[in-house]
C-alpha cells in the first residue's frame, strides 16, 4: 500500500518535471495537480534550488588554462602510459635516452635466440613504437637477412626472420644514433603542434614538469 | 566578430582537425563538465584532473563521435560519466561520502584572484549541496546532477545512462522525493 502511494507520488512528480522541462510555467503546473499542489510546488522549488546552486560552483578562471596548458603534457604522458613504474625514470633523461635504452635492449635480446621468441611476443608494441626506426634500420643496416624497408609494428615481421644482429657494434650504435637524432627533433615538433595556442615556453615548462614527477 | 557556431557545426569542424574548433568547445562545455565532476568527486584538485581527462579523451576520440546519434552536449558528459566511473573503480575502496573535503578550499583567495566573501559563500554553498547530494543513491545523484548542475534533457540522459526516458523521470521523480527537506539551508543561503 505505501509503496502504491510513493510510486503514485513519483508519477506525479515525474509529470511535473516532464511539463516543467517542455517549458510549461510553474503556476499552470501546480494548477493541473491540485490534490498535490504543496508536493509539486515543493519539488520544483527544489530543482530550481539545485540549478541555482549550481551556478555557484564556477571553476576558479585560472583553472580552464591552467588545464589547457596541462594537454600536451597529459597526451605525452598517454604516449608512455605503456611505461612500467620501473621503467619511467628513463624519461628524464628524455626521448632519446629512450630510444637508445630500447635499441641496445633488442640488439641484446637478439644476441640471446633462445629468448628472443618470448621477448617479441610479450613486449607490448607500444615499446617497440617509441624507437621503430632507430630498432630496425639500426639492426637492419649492416645485416645481410633484413629487409630493404623497416617492417610496419602492426604487421611484425616473422620470428624467424629477427635474427642475432650482424655486423659491429660500433656500426649498429652509430646508425641508431642518427634515427635517434632524426626521432627526437620529430618528437619536439609535435610536442609544439600539440598546444592550442599554448606559448612555446609554458608547453615546454609542463613537459619539463611532467619529466621531473617521473624523475626519482 | 562573428557569432560561435552550434555545437554539431564546432564538432564537425574539429573532426576535421580545426583545433580552434576544439577549444570552442572546451570553453562551452568545460564548466558544466567541472560542475558535474565536482559533485561526483568533491575535490577540486581531482576535478581539475578528471575534467583534463575528460577532454583528453574527448580530443583523441572526436573522430568516431556522430553528431547524429547523440548531441555534442551529451557526448561530453558520457565521456565524463565513465571518466568518474574508472576513477572509482580504481578506488574501489572509497566511497563519495569518504571523500575528504579539498585540502584548499581558498587557494585562489590566497593567490588573490578571488574574493574571500565570494569564495567561502561557494565553498558552503557546495558543501550543502554535496551533504545533500550525498544521501541519495549512486544512480540518483548522478541522473540529479547530470539534470540540474549538466542542464541535460531527460532524453539526453537517457541516452548518457542507458536507460530508457520513463525509468530516467521515475529516478529523477525519487532523487527529488528524496531531498525533500534537504535543501532549506541551501535555499536560505543562495536567496540572502
Amino acid at each position: 500500500m505505501r509503496m502504491q502511494i510513493h510510486d503514485q507520488l513519483d508519477t506525479i512528480i515525474a509529470k511535473a518535471l516532464e511539463l516543467h522541462e517542455r517549458g510549461v510555467e510553474v503556476p499552470a503546473i501546480i494548477a493541473r495537480f491540485p490534490r498535490h499542489a504543496d508536493l509539486v510546488r515543493e519539488t520544483l522549488r527544489d530543482a530550481e534550488t539545485l540549478v541555482h546552486a549550481c551556478t555557484r560552483i564556477t571553476p576558479p578562471p585560472q583553472v580552464l588554462s591552467r588545464i589547457i596548458a596541462r594537454l600536451p603534457a597529459t597526451e605525452e604522458r598517454r604516449r608512455f602510459s605503456w611505461m612500467t613504474v620501473g621503467m619511467r625514470p628513463m624519461l628524464r633523461f628524455g626521448l632519446p635516452a629512450l630510444t637508445l635504452a630500447a635499441v641496445v635492449l633488442v640488439v641484446l635480446i637478439r644476441s640471446t635466440p633462445e629468448v628472443a621468441p618470448t621477448f617479441f611476443k610479450e613486449t607490448p608494441p607500444a615499446i617497440l613504437e617509441t624507437a621503430p626506426v632507430s630498432m630496425e634500420s639500426g639492426i637492419g643496416r649492416e645485416s645481410a637477412d633484413a629487409p630493404a624497408a623497416p617492417p610496419s609494428l602492426q604487421q611484425p615481421a616473422p620470428l624467424e626472420s629477427l635474427g642475432p644482429p650482424v655486423g659491429s657494434v660500433d656500426g649498429i650504435v652509430n646508425a641508431a644514433l642518427v634515427d635517434i637524432s632524426n626521432e627526437s627533433a620529430a618528437f619536439n615538433q609535435e610536442l609544439t603542434q600539440a598546444s592550442f595556442a599554448v606559448p612555446a615556453a609554458a608547453v615546454m615548462s609542463d613537459s619539463a614538469q611532467f619529466f621531473n614527477e617521473y624523475a626519482f | 566578430m562573428g557569432s560561435t557556431p552550434e555545437p554539431a557545426e564546432l564538432v564537425r569542424q574539429a573532426k576535421a582537425g580545426d583545433a580552434r574548433a576544439f577549444g570552442q568547445l572546451y570553453e562551452l562545455y568545460f564548466t558544466p563538465v567541472y560542475r558535474y565532476i565536482y559533485l561526483r568527486v568533491n575535490d577540486k584538485v581531482l576535478t581539475e584532473d578528471l575534467t583534463q581527462t575528460v577532454f583528453m579523451k574527448v580530443y583523441q576520440t572526436i573522430g568516431r563521435f556522430e553528431v547524429r546519434s547523440v548531441s555534442p552536449l551529451a557526448y561530453f558528459f558520457t565521456v565524463a560519466r565513465n571518466t568518474v566511473i574508472d576513477h572509482w573503480k580504481r578506488r574501489r575502496e572509497i566511497r563519495f561520502s569518504d571523500v575528504e573535503s579539498d585540502a584548499e578550499p581558498f587557494a585562489e583567495v590566497a593567490d588573490g584572484s578571488v574574493d574571500i566573501a565570494v569564495a567561502v559563500d561557494h565553498s558552503v554553498t557546495a558543501d550543502l549541496l554535496t551533504d545533500a547530494l550525498a544521501t541519495l543513491s549512486d544512480e540518483q545523484r548522478d541522473m540529479l546532477s547530470l539534470k540540474f548542475l549538466g542542464g541535460l534533457s531527460t532524453k539526453e540522459i537517457a541516452t548518457v545512462m542507458g536507460k530508457r526516458e520513463d525509468a530516467v523521470r521515475q529516478l529523477q521523480s525519487r532523487g527529488l522525493r528524496a531531498l525533500r527537506g534537504k535543501l532549506s539551508h541551501l535555499r536560505h543561503l543562495l536567496s540572502s
